[in-house]
Formats: structure tokens, sequence, C-alpha cells
């Protein structure tokens, strides 16, 4: 019951940011955006390129296999995973692990050590300074690492397909890669990304006064996350099956 | 020490502050640049209050209750009230002023540099102000709240004895003098609680200071200077 409230606490944190925009006019909350553009956008690019190589490189052997050689039929079944699905999904449970794991503890620490009372005090609101930056980088950052990580991992499968004396790389590609699924997948990947620090933040403010309320709120947050991730991710695709079966 | 200090001195009168923990109740109308005194009203002890105000977990929503009516932030130079360990010292100095972007950058620079050299005299500035703040001393971080404080938009400017305990003698007089004269030349206010007296008077705050107690509505003791 806890984890469901947790999880409604990232929503309404994520629902109400929009209109804490305005902060952005202000120096100092733009530096700190910058900041974490900095750490989620470009610092995460490695992991999330060689989350994306690994999986394409897996995917496409194991399909390859299950399809028999089949080249466009491998990129098929792989672009359609990577895009609905995967892409989206990965770069969300990279983020929680890199990211949203990093904003629990600092959150938790400043709250232990008394610099989020120190902020209220100097008149700087939190969910201004703090928290809009972090999710605002997040849910800028979602859809270019969504992006790099598809890249990679079809890039991957195509150089298994090409080994395995697939066709010219090219004509799959552009017969396999559909405009609007990239872009559906890149505002899944917004959504998720802003989602899940949103409940880091939610998770790390929240925490206790002790020190050892610090690797608390971190595992948490994590777990917390990772649930709403996954309860999101099912609840679209409900949703959109639904949608599909009433059209 | 029994007249009113709800006339302002100087300047324009800030709204009428109402400070209030758990059953510790204030009214009072502060003007700028002036400095006030709160005491503990009676039957409450001096350390009671200040765990009210100030201290700690049980005592923090309570606080904060009544700091958004002192106006826009205002600087507290109290325990529990630290730097930002995730930014450097200029940055912890001059966030305030970033946020509320009050200021010019080339006055809030000149200001810095000025009081570095009486806060932390023979110190080479633009080392000792990129340092990160968990590489500062006490004393070190004790001057980069109190030039947070000095550089900051709010108004009043709370400051408890035990703060600036830890200080040499020297220190607490050439702190508090800076303190008053800056607080004055900004047309801000100081407050602080009745036992930082004796360091106040110490470091000669009021010589040209005249004196004046109110009892606030019946419901506490506010001294003027």
């Amino acid at each position: 019951m806890q984890i469901f409230h947790n999880i409604l606490d990232g929503l309404y944190l994520l629902l109400t940011l929009p209109g804490r925009l305005g902060a952005l006019r202000r120096q100092a909350v733009r530096m700190v955006l910058l900041r974490q553009l900095l750490f989620t956008g470009w610092q995460s690019l490695p992991m999330v390129l060689m989350v994306g190589t690994a999986i394409g490189l897996i995917l496409a052997v194991q399909l390859q296999g299950f399809l028999g050689g089949n080249s466009i039929g491998t990129l098929k079944a792989l672009n359609t995973a990577l895009f609905l699905e995967l892409g989206p999904l990965l770069t969300g449970i990279v983020l929680v692990a890199r990211s949203g794991s990093a904003v629990a503890t600092e959150l938790a620490s400043m709250r232990v050590n008394g610099e989020i009372r120190t902020l209220e005090s100097l008149g700087i609101p939190v969910q201004d300074y703090l928290v809009l930056p972090r999710v605002l980088a997040a849910v800028l950052s979602g859809p270019c690492l969504c992006l790099y990580l598809q890249v990679a991992a079809l890039g991957a499968a195509a150089l298994v397909v090409l080994a395995n004396g697939g066709q010219a790389l090219g004509s799959v590609l552009s017969e396999v890669l559909s405009v609007p699924d990239v872009l559906l997948s890149m505002l899944k990947a917004a959504l998720f990304a802003g989602w899940v620090i949103a409940i880091t933040c939610t998770m790390g403010l929240s925490a206790g006064f002790a020190q050892a309320a610090v690797p608390v709120a971190a595992s948490r947050a994590v777990t917390v996350s990772m649930l709403g991730l996954f309860a999101l991710d099912g609840l679209l695709l409900l949703f959109s099956r639904a949608g599909a079966a009433l059209a | 020490m029994d007249s009113c200090c709800c006339s302002p001195a100087r300047g324009l009168p800030l709204p009428e502050l109402r400070l209030s923990a758990g059953l510790v109740q204030w009214q009072a109308q502060v003007a700028r640049g002036r400095c006030y005194l709160f005491a503990a009203p009676s039957g409450i002890a001096a350390t009671s209050l200040r765990q009210r105000l100030l201290d700690g977990q049980t005592t923090a929503d309570s606080s904060l209750r009544w700091l958004p009516p002192l106006a826009n932030g205002s600087a507290l130079l109290a325990p529990g009230i630290t730097l930002l360990s995730n930014l450097q010292v200029w940055e912890n100095i001059l966030l305030p002023q970033a946020y509320h972007g009050h200021g010019l950058p080339q006055e809030a620079e000149r200001n810095l540099r000025r009081w570095l050299s009486l806060l932390r005299p023979g110190e080479e500035p633009s080392s000792w102000l990129h340092r990160p703040v968990a590489r500062l001393g006490d004393t070190e971080r004790r001057a980069a709240l109190l030039m947070r404080a000095l550089m900051g938009p709010g108004l009043i400017i709370l400051l408890t004895a035990d703060w600036l305990a830890p200080l040499s003698a020297e220190q607490q007089r050439v702190w508090v003098q800076l303190l008053v004269a800056e607080s004055q030349t900004q047309h801000r206010s100081l407050l602080y609680l009745e036992d930082t007296l004796p360091v106040m008077a110490e470091a000669g705050a009021f010589t040209a200071l005249q004196w004046t107690r109110t009892q606030a509505e019946g419901m506490g003791n506010v001294a003027a200077a």
C-alpha cells in the first residue's frame, strides 16, 4: 500500500511540474538544470550505448537462429521490440539504476544534513530548485538516450545480420524503420524518464532525519520507481491494445 | 527599555511580523535596518525557545512556519543551517542572489572581497571560494554562512549565540561588528535571541544605539535597538 502511495506521489509531482516551469527564469535553477542534463543526458551515454549494443547483439543472434537466418525478419522483429517496448523501458531502467539512485541519495542526504531546511530558510522552494531541474533533465534526456540505445542496438543487430550474409544494410533498415514508431518510442521514453525521476525525488525528500535513512531511501526509491516503470508500461500497453480493439 | 518598537526608525515598515512556534507567539511590526532582540516569554526557557525555533527534527516544521512572514527569505545564522554540500563555496554564497535575482554582480564581487578580507584575513580569495564545502573547516563554513546571509535578499538576519560560540573572542567581535554594520548599511533587520546580548555588547555593537523594549500585545518581549 505504501508503494502505491509513493507511486501516486511521483505522479502528482510529475503532473504539477508544468506549473513550476516559470522557475526556469531564475539563473540558479537553470544552472542546476544544465548540471542535471550533463549528468543524466551526457554521462549516461556510455552505459546506454553499451546496453543497446549488448541487447542488439543478443537479440539478433537469438532471432537469427529462431527465424532461420531471415535478415529482414530478424530486423523487423527487433525493430518492433526495440521501438515499441524495449527502447523506452531499457532507458527507464538505466535511468533508475544510474540517475534515480543518485538523485534519491543526494536528496535524502540533503534532508539529513539540514540542507533542505536551509534552502527553505533562504526562501528557495525545494520543488523549484531541486525537483524541477532533475525531472525536467530526465524528460529532456530520456528521448535522446532512448534513440541512442535503439541506434546502438539496431547497429549491433545489423552487424550480426551482415556477418551472417544478410542483405545490404541500407535497404533493410529503410524497410524496417518507421518514423511514427521512433517518435512514439521517444515520447514514451520522456514519460518513463520523468516518471521514475519524479518518484525518486519524492522518495529522497521524504527520507527520515537519521543517517541510516539515506541508504533506505535510495533502496526504496530504486525499488518503487522500477515497479512504477513496469506498471506504467503495462498500463500503456493495456490502453493501446484496448484502443486498437475499439478502433 | 519600555517604549514600543512599532514605529519604524527609517525606511519602509515591513509587513507585520508574526512568529509562531508551538505555544509561543509574537506579534510585532519590524522596521528595516534595526536590531531586534527576541527574549523568551515568561514561563518558557530560552533553551526551549531555541529548540522550538531552530533545532533539529522535532522543531523543523514549527520553525519553518514562521519563516515565510520574515519577508522573502530571512537569513538564519543558527545551528542546523548549513551550506549546500553539492556546491562550491562561491556558489553557496551567491545562491540567494542568483535565485532571487537581486543586486549587481560587480557589487557582489566587491562586497565579497571586502568581507573575505575581514573574515578570512590572509586568505587568497579565488582558491578559497572555489573549494568544495567538504574541504572547509568549521570556522570557514561559518564565514561562508555569514557572507551568504549578508549577500542574501532577506530583510532580516537572525543570529543565535550558540552559532557564534565556537569562534574566538576576537573573531566574534569582528564578525558581529561586520554583521551589524552591513545590516544597517543594507537597511536590513538583525534579530537575535536574548543570550546573544553579551557577545553583541562585547563587540561594541550597541554603543551608538538606543535601546527600547516592548511587550508586543502581551505575547512576548521584543527589544529593538
